[in-house]
């Protein structure tokens, strides 16, 4: 729509004419239309339903034990190196003994979350963890147990995104051309 | 503290200027029930002004830097051919309709 002087006299005033009422109708527009941001810590956007965000640790909904068996999948394939598991050796099963993740420098890539093979670390649907204090972002396993229970968890946890991505292999043998 | 004084300079002049502009070319004070009461009067110039100001303000919305050359261009080879156009113009209306009025 841009336009360059050089359509003669005329065709360059109606241009300009034309240009400053359009430029001047998008201002009046936007001074009349309610705006689109909102007062955040007071009003909440909805989330989208598949939002993955804070990281957290959960329980087991039955026994109420935690899930997380220390095993040390997630430190091996973390990109940054932000978490750091301890295993703690017990009778029937193993448990962390302690488990830090620092957040800040985390990059929310989810494939600790896609290796836990306990479901044990997943991914909250909200990022509400705003602080002025770079230390507040330090997660120790308390805290992050107790994101796990303050915040929604998204839907995706370690064994159904795996399931989703394993190809279909019954299906692959029976229902194969034959070449 | 220089930048906030600055900036509120540059709003006083705005402002005085719509004033001004309300007072020169929107009658003021004048406007219906105008004569009733003196406050009526004063919100009719306050009215205009503001309108004024609006105006002023909604031109600077929409036209946030503009490139020099552009502006120089445009204002030379088209906006003072125009009101040397409507000066003429003026003009012969005046002389057709007789001065006053």
């Amino acid at each position: 729509m841009a336009r360059r002087l050089g359509d003669g006299f005329w065709g360059d005033l109606f241009g300009l004419v034309a240009a400053v009422v359009r430029a001047m109708k998008v201002t009046l527009i936007n001074l009349i239309r309610r705006p689109i941001t909102v007062h955040y810590p007071d009003r909440t956007r909805n989330y989208p339903d598949r939002y993955r965000g804070l990281l957290a640790l959960t329980y087991d909904k039955e026994t109420g034990e935690e899930n997380c068996i220390g095993c040390r999948l997630c430190e091996y394939i973390c990109p940054p190196q932000v978490i750091k598991v301890e295993m703690l050796k017990a009778e029937k099963r193993n448990f962390a003994k302690t488990f830090t993740l620092e957040l800040y420098a985390c990059e929310f890539c989810e494939l600790c979350v896609q290796v836990c093979p306990t479901d044990a670390i997943i991914m909250m649907k909200s990022f509400d963890m705003s602080t002025a204090d770079r230390r507040e972002l330090l997660l120790d396993k308390d805290r992050l147990h107790q994101i796990g229970l303050k915040f929604e968890p998204s839907w995706a946890t370690g064994n159904l995104l795996r399931d989703m991505q394993t190809p279909p292999k019954a299906a692959a043998k029976t229902g194969g051309h034959a070449e | 503290m220089k930048f906030a004084l600055i900036q509120l300079g540059e709003y006083a002049h705005m402002i005085g200027t719509s004033f001004l502009g309300a007072l020169l070319f929107l009658g003021a004070w004048s406007g219906p029930w105008a004569d009733t009461s003196p406050w009526w009067g004063a919100l009719w110039f306050l009215l205009k002004a503001m309108f004024v100001f609006l105006l002023v303000t909604w031109i600077r919305w929409s036209f946030v830097r503009i490139r020099v050359d552009q502006i120089l261009a445009i204002s030379w080879k088209l906006l003072l051919p125009a009101s040397l156009l409507l000066l003429m113009a003026t003009a012969v209306v005046v002389v057709l309709r007789g001065p006053g009025g």
